[in-house]
């Protein structure tokens, strides 16, 4: 059928049509305002599914970031500390061997070098119980004040490890236990027991002039330095897997954080055009509605 | 025909023509009155046969029959357009309500659930980073808290969505009645003003505008009867018949499949007490929201709290908090389920917090860590939330297309039974100046047969001036 076109209609229809561009005009500016194409999960259900999914790995990434930074502090702290104590065995060493071979040295020299290396003895202590905002980092998992006990020379800790994860299934070694850096405690024989009870002994060997103990000594000194390099080679290697760490997981931030963009954020230029063609669509359907809402057959009859 | 005939023939034309324009005026007056449909004289022209018929009224002779005035209105547009309304008002109020919902439980709003849960499961890390630090193991708990608090919140916002909607029903059913109320006392003034013999056109128009506004309501079956009358019914309850209306009441009434939510069955029920069943318009629309909608809802937001908390405590109770406790829940669903709290063992005791696994040391991080690995984790509470919030996206995108289109579909159903019955001033003008000349016409012709019977009186019998 013809369609009759009625005052009443066409005005409604008119109006139809410039709500329809009203709300294109308003769709487009909303874009531009928010700097978002998908404001709500229902502009666009699987682009938003994506869009959580992206987002929740950018949150998990910036936290495997965030325990990156820490392993770094503790793996730092390990390291310099590990740096100290071998700074001090290489003393205690110099003072052993200068001992053993100085056949003159006498019983108030003696003495003196004795209290040097019981003085290395109580820094190596300080050095194990090493810690960070009040946790010992050598003492495993346990909750004790140091690694190492003062007065027994006994290791406090326990043989739990601590690590952190750089990603959903990467985890790095940042604590290192006391035992595997300073040695078991013997305190049987305590030349081979732990750095503690051997500096000790060393100590009391230096005082006593026991050429055959102090050698013994320079040789446990020696093993304890070996022991102590193994571990500054772990502390290395973890270092560069953090570094490693780090620069893949900024890497991926930014990866995410631009396919986000990509999903989300609206293409400025193009948001532009389309207002622009919703804002002149507008204008016409407007422009039209005007002309023919005035005319009437009002104007040609008289 | 006797000598006056014709004179009577053209009073007629002038009758029928200035009626003509009385009822082109009527239309022009109301061309923008909502619901007016467009009237028409009907002429016809008097057959000498049936003159007697109308000889008290036209006397002898032929001339015009204008008694008829129609109303333009073409029914079966005007039922489309009704029932295309029903649809679209509730498809509309489908998508109304879903939009709601997805407002209510967000998804990429920042410092949504999303971002909730998110931080939550991060700040795992940062007590598997320091489980010796008291302050982060508040942290976590704060976290654990929010998170409880907006699921919390979300079920609230929903029960109380289904408040809004079960008062907005009663304000619908409300509305119906009133309706039918002047539906019924359209429909006596109609019977007698037909009964009377008169044409009682705009009464039709603000009946007919009246079932039309019924219709985007309730889905109502609509009866035009020979006389005039209306006979309305919903789901067989009449609640207007001979000049008579019934209005509907809101029941409330308990549901077993609903208290578990502490939801009632609300119902529409007409004058036994039976339950209607409306499938459509904002009535049917609204006790659909609240016998399926909102519920559906509820127990998926009730779903993602109780695996939440299942998830999380089963690892937590797995664990062992930094003082040796063990086998403690982190979260805590309400016996109203619905409701999240962060467990009262825990709450409050940071050094509960399960950051370590069973037997191992104080400060070991392995529970911390694996709680964390539960955020990323496909099962996992935040990508189940996800989910959820993917399957509502759809549902609120489709509703709302539906409803577009048959919005669509109602404008143009509306402006076809315009087409039919709507005035068109271009029409409207024509039809005057057509009126017009033949009412001219029509006085013309007196004047001549006055000429002629002047003639006939005046100079029969003479000869020259």
């Amino acid at each position: 059928m013809s369609v009759r076109i009625t005052d009443l209609g066409m005005m409604e229809s008119r109006m139809a049509w410039m709500r329809q561009g009203q709300s294109r005009v308003a769709a487009a500016e909303q874009e531009i305002a928010t700097g978002r194409r998908i404001n709500k999960p229902s502009d666009n259900p699987s682009e938003s599914a994506r869009l959580m999914r992206h987002d929740l790995r950018l949150q998990r990434v910036s936290q495997f970031a965030r325990n990156n930074d820490n392993a770094k502090l503790w793996v730092g702290t390990a390291d310099q500390a590990l740096q100290t104590g071998a700074t001090y065995l290489e003393r205690a060493r110099t003072l052993a061997v200068q001992a053993g071979n100085d056949t003159t040295l006498g019983a108030q020299e003696g003495r003196a070098i004795a209290a040097d290396v019981r003085s290395i003895a109580q820094g190596m202590m300080a050095m194990a119980n090493t810690k960070i905002s009040g946790r010992a980092i050598f003492a495993g998992t346990a909750d004790s004040d140091g690694a190492y006990d003062a007065t027994t020379l006994a290791y406090a800790g326990d043989d739990g490890q601590v690590t952190r994860a750089l990603d959903t299934d990467e985890t790095v070694v940042v604590g290192y236990h006391g035992p595997d850096i300073f040695g078991d405690a013997n305190p049987g024989d305590p030349m081979n027991g732990n750095v503690f009870e051997m500096l000790g002994a060393l100590a009391d060997a230096i005082e006593s002039g026991d050429n055959t103990q102090i050698r013994a000594g320079i040789e446990a000194v020696d093993t304890a330095m070996a022991r102590i390099g193994v571990v500054q080679g772990r502390v290395g290697a973890a270092s560069q897997q953090l570094d490693a760490a780090e620069t893949r997981q900024n890497a991926e931030k930014l990866n995410t954080e631009e396919h986000i963009s990509k999903i989300r954020d609206v293409d400025i230029a193009d948001a532009v055009i389309r207002l622009r063609s919703a804002e002149v669509s507008y204008e016409a359907t407007m422009s039209a509605t005007s002309r023919a809402l005035s005319r009437s057959l009002l104007d040609f009859i008289r | 025909m006797g000598n006056f005939g014709g004179l009577q023939v053209a009073y007629t034309g002038l009758n029928a023509h200035h009626k003509r324009i009385d009822v082109i005026s009527e239309n022009i007056a109301n061309v923008n009155t909502e619901g007016y449909h467009r009237q028409r004289v009907e002429l016809r022209s008097i057959d000498q046969a049936s003159v007697g018929l109308f000889s008290g009224r036209v006397g002898a002779g032929g001339g015009v029959d204008y008694s008829q005035v129609t109303r333009l209105r073409n029914q079966i547009l005007s039922t489309a357009a009704r029932d295309q309304a029903n649809n679209a008002a509730t498809r509309t109020r489908q998508a109304d309500l879903l939009q709601r919902i997805e407002d209510i439980v967000g998804g990429l709003d920042p410092g949504g659930l999303h971002d909730k849960l998110t931080a939550l499961f991060n700040s795992f890390d940062d007590l598997a980073n320091a489980p010796e630090d008291s302050a982060i193991r508040e942290v976590v708990l704060r976290q654990a808290d929010n998170v409880a608090q907006a699921f919390t919140r979300t079920t609230a916002a929903i029960d109380q969505l289904r408040d809004q909607e079960h008062a907005s029903l009663v304000d619908t059913v409300r509305a119906v009645n009133a309706l039918t109320e002047q539906i019924a006392a359209d429909d006596v003034a109609l019977l007698s003003a037909v009964n009377s013999d008169a044409q009682p056109n705009s009464l039709l128009d603000g009946r007919d505008l009246k079932v039309a506004k019924l219709a985007k309501l309730i889905d109502a079956d609509v009866v035009e009867l020979p006389n005039g009358q209306t006979s309305i019914s919903v789901d067989g309850q009449l609640v207007v018949s001979a000049g008579k209306s019934t209005p509907l009441t809101v029941a409330v009434e308990n549901d077993p499949a609903l208290a578990p939510l502490g939801y009632d069955k609300i119902k529409v029920v007409g004058t036994t007490g039976r339950e209607l069943r409306i499938a459509s318009g904002e009535v049917g629309a609204s006790l659909d929201a609240l016998a399926n909608g909102i519920p559906e809802q509820r127990r998926a937001i009730d779903a993602l709290i109780a695996d939440l908390a299942d998830q999380v405590n089963t690892v937590h109770r797995g664990g062992q908090g930094a003082d040796g406790s063990t086998g403690l829940d982190l979260f805590r669903v309400g016996i109203n389920t619905g409701e999240l709290t962060v467990s009262t063992d825990v709450n409050g005791h940071p050094e509960k917090l399960a950051a370590a696994r069973l037997g191992a040391g104080a400060f070991d991080d392995g529970n911390a860590r694996a709680l964390a690995q539960l955020g990323e984790s496909t099962t996992g509470p935040v990508t189940v939330f996800s989910n959820a919030v993917g399957v509502l996206a759809a549902k609120v995108a489709s509703a709302t297309s539906v409803a577009d289109a048959a919005q669509v579909a109602s404008e143009q159903a509306t402006s076809l039974a315009q087409s039919a019955g709507g005035v068109s001033l271009d029409q409207e003008l024509t039809d005057l100046i057509t009126a017009q000349r033949a009412y001219e016409a029509s006085a013309r012709m007196i004047t001549a047969i006055d000429e002629m019977l002047q003639t006939l009186i005046h100079s029969t019998g003479r000869v020259g001036a």
